[in-house]
């Protein structure tokens, strides 16, 4: 999982609200590559890995409409489709449970820097999303 | 156990209102006076004529001679309005007067007023299916509506008009020809009756012509009987305690509304009120859910007590419920890369789907404690448990062919939202995904063409997976003689560009045959006591050939001979007896011995012109 690995580097050293911002956004989109390449498998974890893709998406798309959010990223990204893992579904559920709380985490806390608006409104609905999605890819459900 | 109203309740209890033998208002022989019963044959035949008036409408202002080249049921429905029409104008042409207070007096009366309720409430039923726009034009208000307006069912419902007033003829007669016929001034309103009632044999005729070339199908009056209430069954969430049974009942529930707020979102999609992407996520998803546990339970029955030929269509339809799964994956995929303006509502069916999602998930697996937000890893459901006998297979495919068959519907309605979502510029993309070149300040912009392609397409395959689904589906449900069988001849009659299937491919003739009614000779047998079967075969045989040779006597004069008076034919009442035997013969060229009202019966005026050709 380096591209998480990368990613999760990258949004735990971001500090204030653009940098959290475009880091949260780019790691929703190395998690949902992740989420949809895993859903293949045919057993159980097909159903996993298809809500928490559905998650992972609206959480991004929380991000989208953030008014600090830069529109374009401030290091060169992968096209999606390119977008791969390079683990086994499970034992990368765990580790994408784990990056997903670093998101809510993170995200949160961007909430609590800035005042009312649609900016923490973003933060706050993006953390929700990713603490789904976590608890998905735990197995305890939200 | 329905939650709704059909329209077979109302139309079957109508019948059952007519027929005497139901004892349901007073004795079968009770009869009562003619005003009275032509009152409530008016209520009656004022009802009918809605009906066929609904069916008929686009030919009512077809002129007489281009109506000999319409088409067996077109021309049946509209000699059917003007029997109706006529028989009504000799019973008073300014229509029914509201019935008084309480019960009517006679049996019959109060048989033929029970009857006009019940179909009164039938059409009330159909009309909640459509609604009148301001400018006056009929708008479909669910899915049902292009299945009332279909010519499948259009003739189920003509054939039962047509017994209906069979059934109300022949009691009508009977009040008539009691005693003696006076004057015409003395006995008014018995010939009127009687006359009325010649016209509801002659409607009766019309249609039994019609069926005689393209016969009404046991199949369309199923189909036209299940129409039920536009109104939604309740929604319920699983309790984690319900049987199989109860689950079934409850996915088809679900899948009825998934399916009516579907049709709603693709008739609304040119406005897109509720086009969200999250809307648009959780539909795919949960169709994707769905599809699995669609593709558990048919392999499970598969693996029971299904056998030889139903086991295999069961895994076929397996397969076919799989790739469905798979293509509703490919669509949620292909959202991920768009978004739209407002994210975050949630549209009435893609709320519904989740709903529908977990019916089958809480039917496919053992957990009882299975919920959608819990999916990890779940036995499915044994097969012992899930159909018990091969009977209960039946109940379970009816409940997958319906979950099937609301995911098609799903399908449909999204990929319209998305279409009308890029038309207005709501459907968006990240500028971040956008190449360099495009120098755009915000953090999204307008899905360009290349973007929405990719997703409709997805769409497309969508629906084409999960109406292949439901047909594979639908084939197991035709073989397991389950209940759901009417979906597809729902979908078939809902689809007018498909072609029209055969008789025998739209199953078995909806029964011919008539009740044997004793003619004037047998009758007197009978007054006579006579038992003998030999004796009762040649009086039937003696009215038969009686009736033929009026019939053929009648159709036998010159075109420009004046017709008979009426008086001459229906003098007494032996006389009108006969006439009345040949006319209830279903012979449609028994027509000719009846006069259409007279200017002095009619109040107001006929707006049709005279037709020669009833």
């Amino acid at each position: 999982m380096s591209r998480i690995a990368a990613a999760s580097r990258r949004l735990a050293g971001a500090e204030g609200l653009v940098a959290v911002l475009d880091a949260a956004y780019e790691g929703f989109e190395e998690l949902l590559g992740c989420l949809r390449a895993h859903e293949d498998s045919s057993d159980g974890g097909f159903a996993v890995f298809l809500l928490s893709a559905t998650r992972v998406a609206n959480g991004r798309d929380c991000l989208l409409f953030a008014p600090s959010i830069p529109s374009r990223s401030s290091h060169p990204v992968p096209a999606p489709d390119q977008r791969r893992p390079d683990g086994g579904a499970r034992a990368g559920a765990g580790e994408l449970a784990t990056f997903a709380e670093l998101l809510a985490s993170k995200l949160s806390e961007a909430a609590g820097l800035v005042g009312p608006g649609r900016d923490r409104e973003a933060c706050q609905g993006a953390a929700r999303y990713a603490r789904e999605v976590a608890a998905l890819l735990d197995g305890a459900g939200p | 156990m329905r939650d709704r109203a059909s329209l077979g309740d109302f139309v079957l209890t109508a019948h059952r209102h007519l027929d005497p033998a139901s004892g349901l208002h007073g004795p079968a022989g009770g009869r009562g006076s003619a005003e009275e019963v032509s009152q409530s044959l008016q209520r009656l035949i004022a009802v009918m004529s809605r009906y066929v008036a609904d069916v008929t409408g686009a030919f009512a202002d077809v002129p007489a001679r281009p109506r000999r080249q319409l088409h067996h049921w077109a021309a049946a429905g509209v000699k059917a309005r003007q029997a109706l029409g006529h028989a009504q104008t000799f019973l008073g042409g300014a229509g029914p007067r509201p019935r008084p207070r309480g019960e009517a007096v006679s049996p019959v009366a109060r048989r033929l007023d029970a009857a006009a309720v019940s179909l009164t409430a039938g059409r009330d039923l159909l009309q909640t299916h459509f609604a009148l726009e301001p400018d006056g034009v009929r708008r479909a208000r669910s899915e049902w509506a292009a299945v009332i307006t279909s010519p499948e069912a259009g003739r189920a419902m003509l054939a039962e008009i047509g017994t209906l007033s069979r059934q109300a003829a022949r009691q009508g007669t009977d009040v008539a020809l009691a005693g003696p016929l006076g004057s015409r001034r003395a006995d008014g309103p018995r010939r009127a009756l009687n006359s009325a009632c010649q016209w509801l044999w002659a409607m009766d005729a019309a249609v039994r012509a019609a069926h005689q070339q393209q016969p009404v199908t046991l199949a369309d009056r199923d189909l036209l009987f299940a129409v039920p209430a536009n109104v939604l069954p309740p929604r319920r969430l699983p309790q984690g305690r319900e049987t199989v049974s109860e689950l079934c009942e409850r996915t088809i529930a679900s899948a009825e509304r998934v399916r009516h707020l579907a049709w709603l979102a693709a008739d609304h999609a040119h406005r897109s009120p509720v086009l969200t992407v999250t809307s648009l996520r959780q539909v795919a998803e949960n169709s994707a859910l769905t599809s699995r546990h669609c593709d558990i339970l048919l392999r499970t029955l598969g693996s029971g007590p299904a056998s030889g030929r139903l086991r295999e269509q069961l895994l076929a339809a397996a397969v076919a419920a799989g790739q469905a799964r798979d293509s509703w994956r490919h669509a949620a995929a292909a959202l991920d890369r768009v978004t739209t303006d407002m994210p975050g509502r949630l549209s009435p069916h893609a709320i519904e789907s989740e709903d529908l999602a977990a019916w089958t998930g809480r039917l496919a697996y053992a957990d009882p404690g299975w919920t959608i937000s819990k999916p990890g890893d779940h036995a499915p459901r044994p097969a012992a448990d899930l159909a018990a006998r091969p009977d209960d297979v039946g109940m379970v495919v009816a409940a997958v062919h319906h979950a099937s068959h609301a995911l098609t519907g799903l399908a449909n309605a999204d990929r319209e939202q998305i279409h009308g979502g890029a038309r207005t510029g709501r459907l968006l993309v990240p500028t971040r995904s956008m190449p360099e070149t495009f120098d755009i300040p915000r953090a999204f912009t307008r899905a360009p063409d290349s973007r929405v392609r990719p997703v409709a397409s997805a769409y497309t395959g969508a629906g084409r997976s999960s109406a292949h689904a439901t047909d594979a589906v639908a084939a197991v449900a035709e073989a397991a003689g389950a209940p759901s069988r009417l979906l597809a001849r729902a979908d078939a009659a809902a689809q007018p560009g498909l072609p029209q299937a055969d008789t025998a491919d739209r199953g078995e003739p909806a029964a011919t045959e008539r009740e044997h009614v004793p003619g004037p000779v047998e009758r007197v047998l009978h007054n006579l006591g006579v038992t003998r079967p030999d004796l009762l075969r040649r009086a039937a045989e003696a009215d038969r050939v009686s009736e033929q040779l009026i019939i053929e006597a009648a159709n036998d004069r010159e075109p420009d001979q004046a017709p008979p008076r009426r008086a001459a034919i229906s003098a007494t009442v032996h006389t009108a007896e006969l006439i009345n035997h040949a006319v209830a013969s279903g012979d449609p060229r028994a027509a000719k011995l009846l006069h259409r009202p007279r200017p002095a019966d009619r109040e107001p005026p006929d707006r049709e012109p005279p037709d020669r050709e009833p």
